[in-house]
């Protein structure tokens, strides 16, 4: 049951029909795993906090420099120097007191990311490397978590997020590399704020429809953002029957449906 | 063979009747690595390229997928 203070406080959303005191409810109950605290991240960490997601769980290794600052609006200049995760728990309290931040500078990996996710409702993969992606897309198949996958560079950008139902691609059936081409890093090949604003701002949108329940219309599609011609284009994700993540739990689990369905 | 007409990222292009996705790699010689092909919006499984012929009126995209964050 929410608070007056809450009801208050979140009634613009709150009067939006597909969420009401239900969804806003949900939202305050929920755990959203953020990986990832650079360009992407710091978009998404803004809307959610500000949305009223109970607990943020932000994994990083890095420390806020000067030149993060044009993209990664969450920091602010006296935060230079601090671990990134420290600096976005603060701002995350800042913006909303109530909400809960587990800090984790460190690289995740192995059992800890395994635990890490499967205690989140909700994944958003920010990372900024094609091996941490593919870590992270085992791991949420494998628990079945719904996860929301951005990027970008340059003036593009990238954003899927994936249902995790049996008969639903995975990011592998996507992208099935453990490497990409050389250029792929921001330090590079250059970036601006506002495209990868845009995508880890979607991703949080695509959070609160998945934690609010609502109907996951754009599941399992892929959203290429171009910047330069200012266009939007939709794609359908279809999943890799020789997927090496997905092929095998596909199979265990229609087995399973075909016999409750006799 | 006869020519079929395709569109790539909304440029027009011949190709051979019965050009697979995996043919077109070759033929634009386009590293795999990271790369994306969509036929007719619909994102084609890497597996998948080698059995995958093109067809006049083809609209594919192709892009690279991206990493950064």
């Amino acid at each position: 049951m929410l608070s007056d203070a809450q009801f208050i406080r979140y009634q613009r959303q709150l009067a939006l029909p597909e969420i009401g005191e239900n969804g806003q409810q949900s939202l305050l109950d929920s755990r959203v795993l953020v990986i990832g605290c650079g360009g992407l991240g710091s978009a998404a960490v803004l809307y959610l906090a500000s949305a009223g997601i109970g607990q943020l769980v932000i994994v990083d290794d890095d420390r806020v420099e000067s030149s993060n600052l044009p993209r990664q609006v969450i920091y602010r200049e006296r935060q230079i120097g601090q671990t990134k995760v420290d600096a976005m728990a603060e701002q995350i309290k800042a913006i909303n007191v109530n909400c809960r931040v587990r800090a984790i500078s460190k690289r995740l990996i192995g059992t800890q990311l395994e635990l890490e996710v499967l205690n989140a409702d909700v994944v958003l993969d920010c990372t900024d490397n094609i091996h941490s992606r593919q870590q992270i897309n085992q791991l949420c198949r494998k628990l079945i978590k719904p996860l929301i996958s951005g990027s970008a560079i340059g003036w593009k950008g990238q954003v899927i997020a994936f249902d995790q139902l049996p008969l639903s691609p995975c990011y592998h059936c996507l992208v099935p590399d453990s490497e990409l081409p050389a250029a792929q890093r921001c330090n590079e090949f250059g970036i601006l704020g506002p495209v990868v604003g845009i995508i880890g701002t979607l991703q949080a949108l695509q959070a609160i429809m998945i934690l609010t329940r609502q109907t996951m219309r754009n599941a399992n599609q892929l959203t290429l953002f171009d910047a330069h011609l200012f266009q939007f284009q939709t794609l359908n994700v279809v999943k890799d029957p020789q997927c090496e993540v997905c092929r095998y739990p596909q199979t265990d689990q229609m087995k399973g449906e075909a016999t409750c369905q006799i | 063979m006869s020519d079929i007409t395709i569109k790539i990222n909304q440029q027009f292009h011949q190709v051979s009747a019965g050009t697979s996705i995996t043919d077109l790699t070759k033929l634009l010689s386009i590293a795999i690595t990271g790369c994306v092909f969509a036929l007719n919006q619909s994102v084609v499984p890497r597996s998948a390229w080698s059995t995958t012929l093109l067809s006049e009126g083809d609209q594919i995209s192709l892009f690279q997928a991206i990493a950064g964050g």
